[in-house]
């Protein structure tokens, strides 16, 4: 597939030595790719320099064929949904959404279809005529859409345009925006901080720290291969423990993990919960129940082994033959190990003749 | 409480600032106007409102105040709005000094701001004797002197005034501008302008009315003919002992004043709807 949005070595430091440093990436013509980090960590920075709201000291950004690093914002073929503060709040809907047609003298009668075209997709049909101040948060925020996709992007960025809103509108509006861009086959470049909605929108994610990648992948991959520490510790819920490693190994329970080369005396091992399965009988690890939260149809089970503590999910149905206090045997479908920030990859794990029963 | 003592004591409560306004505002305001109908013999007439509109000195003077007023407003206006287009969307060290000094002027006492500007531009004072005395216009006694007093006076708060509503149009707002298309006099006159004009309106109210009713300014740098209404009341009230007449050049400037007013509230309310 063509690429759509693609770029290089993007770099911007602000005078506070904060920014960002040599940002590489492109994305593919109708793909969404979603800008996932902690606050500060310079998400909006690059979505203002694709916009040309930055002037960047060093980098390119091309879209299609064409080169825009040096054009205005009014001239770049993209449309950005901001933080917050979207609409004009002195023009009713329809002259926000008919303006940039205005602007280009377009006629009257194809404003108006395209304007209810817009107001058609977002299903807010009945809205033209409000102010912004008459909209709630939820509605303002698609109308911002609409006006952003009024301008036929080539790529449209979006700026958290759901961070204001509450869980509920948030999910729906996502749910709305993933329809309309699969629909409309957009090229999308989205930035949140919230990795649950990254997770369920995007093809593509890429993960940032403190203005670098962290790591860019699918959701999937991010969730599943977690390349470095930090992206492991943001996505999802993870248990890390710390454990000595002599000679090239590391041992959890009665496992034995062996690396080619390690540098370190310690390795943190990453363990989501669902990788853990409490069982009786045989288990790779020895471990007690410490408590039980119920969180409607399954409880978080919390564990203390003696490397440190876990927790896990249990289903309600297995949940009657566990007690607090109660000694289980535990299996590990999967571990990851991480040195330092970077992960690393054992060569062999091999179970140690002791056997673990309860 | 019933229902009755509940309004008594609303009354109650809002009695002594009604009678300290009624004492000290309502009722000499009722005095100058009743004043201002009756001739030296005491009984009701037209003599002093036909004495205003038609001696031709007064017309003069009528004249000169809306001159003098309409000039400064524009003038003020204009400049505060330029310096707070200037302060709302730069950031250069010289945006921020003029940013941190340019209510100075506000806290300078006005008798004292007023002969230092006598002094500077008399025709034989600093800048005179700096360039030479057939160098300088005259400013002195003369309405360029009182339009500059006003500008000294007014711009610095009308200037406050302009920066905090431009600064309350967010950057977001300006910028989903650029984003669609707008070019720099677009954004200013379909969202800069649009959005700060009714605070405009307010400085505009405030501006006029200072200007109109002023005194010292105009009574020490004016010139001696036409002068302001306001100087030229004092001067019926304490020189010629024209009470009659005082109250009624008063009137005329309250009037003035309440016509403006009137127009502004009329606008913000058209704007409600
Ligand atoms: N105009 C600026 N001047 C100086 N520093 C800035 C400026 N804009 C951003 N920064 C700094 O650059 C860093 C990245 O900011 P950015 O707005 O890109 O963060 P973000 O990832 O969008 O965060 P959030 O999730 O809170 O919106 C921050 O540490 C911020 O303090
Ligand atoms: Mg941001």
């Amino acid at each position: 597939m063509d690429i759509q949005l693609d770029v290089k070595n993007l770099t911007h430091v602000f005078k506070t030595g904060e920014g960002i440093r040599d940002i590489n990436f492109q994305i593919k013509q109708g793909e969404l790719l979603t800008l996932l980090g902690p606050s500060g960590c310079g998400k909006t920075t690059i979505l203002r320099s694709v916009g040309g709201f930055i002037q960047n000291q060093q980098g390119k950004i091309i879209v299609g064929q064409e080169d825009i690093t040096s054009l205005s914002p009014e001239k770049r073929p993209t449309a950005m949904v901001f933080q917050s503060y979207n609409l004009w709040p002195h023009m009713t809907v329809f002259d926000n959404l008919a303006f940039s047609m205005k602007l280009k003298k377009m006629s009257k009668d194809h404003i108006n279809e395209r304007v209810q075209w817009a107001l058609r997709l977002i299903r807010l049909e009945n809205t033209a005529k409000k102010y912004p101040s008459e909209l709630s948060g939820g509605q303002q925020q698609r109308i911002a859409l609409a006006r952003a996709l009024l301008l036929n992007p080539k790529v449209l960025l979006l700026d958290e345009p759901f961070s204001a809103l509450d869980a509920k509108l948030r999910y729906e509006l996502r749910e709305e925006l993933r329809e309309i861009q699969s629909k409309e086959n957009l090229t999308m470049l989205f930035v949140t901080h919230d990795q649950e909605e990254a997770l369920s929108i995007s093809d593509r994610i890429i993960v940032m720290n403190k203005g670098d990648i962290e790591q860019m992948d699918s959701p999937r991959s991010i969730y599943n291969e977690p390349n470095t520490l930090f992206v492991a510790k943001f996505i999802g819920k993870m248990n890390f423990i710390e454990i000595p490693i002599a000679d090239h190994k590391a041992s959890i329970g009665n496992n034995m993990y062996h690396f080619s080369h390690t540098n370190s005396s310690k390795l943190t091992a990453a363990i989501r919960p669902e990788d853990i399965t409490i069982q009786e009988g045989k288990g790779d690890w020895l471990a007690s129940i410490k408590k039980i939260m119920i969180l409607g149809h399954y409880a978080e089970v919390t564990l203390e082994t003696e490397d440190g503590i876990l927790k896990t999910f249990v289903e309600k149905r297995k949940l009657e033959s566990l007690h607090v206090h109660d000694q289980v045997s535990i299996l590990l479908q999967d571990v990851r190990f991480f040195e330092g920030n970077d992960w690393i990859k054992y060569i062999k794990k091999e179970e140690l003749p002791t056997c673990i029963t309860v | 409480m019933s229902k009755r003592k509940e309004n008594l004591l609303g009354i109650a409560m809002v009695m002594p600032s009604f009678i300290s306004l009624l004492i000290l505002v309502i009722w000499p305001v009722m005095i100058s106007i009743k004043e201002s109908f009756m001739n030296g013999e005491g009984q009701f007439s037209f003599e002093n409102y036909i004495y205003v509109f038609t001696e031709p000195m007064m017309l003069n003077n009528i004249k000169h105040t809306v001159v003098v007023t309409l000039i400064s407003c524009i003038i003020v206006l204009f400049i505060s709005y330029f310096i707070a287009i200037y302060l709302r969307f730069t950031s250069s060290k010289i945006a921020n000094f003029i940013r941190k000094t340019y209510f100075i002027p506000m806290f300078v006492p006005g008798i004292i701001a007023i002969y230092g500007f006598i002094n500077t531009y008399r025709d034989n004072g600093w800048i005179a004797r700096l360039i030479g005395q057939e160098n300088l216009p005259v400013l002195m006694y003369d309405i360029k002197g009182v339009v500059m007093m006003n500008m000294w006076f007014n711009i610095p708060f009308t200037t406050m005034l302009l920066v905090s509503a431009l600064s309350a149009i967010p950057d977001s707002v300006i910028e989903s501008a650029k984003d669609v298309g707008a070019t720099k006099l677009k954004i200013f006159w379909k969202f800069i302008f649009p959005l700060s004009y009714k605070t405009m309106l307010v400085a505009t109210t405030f501006l006029f009315m200072g200007i109109v009713g002023s005194f010292t300014a105009p009574f020490l740098v004016d010139s001696n003919a036409p002068q302001m209404l306001g100087v030229s009341m004092q001067q019926h009230f304490s020189v010629y002992h024209e009470f009659g007449q005082a109250s009624s050049i008063a009137v005329i400037m309250f009037i003035m004043s309440a016509g403006i007013g009137y127009l502004y509230i009329h606008s913000m309310m058209k704007e409600e709807k």
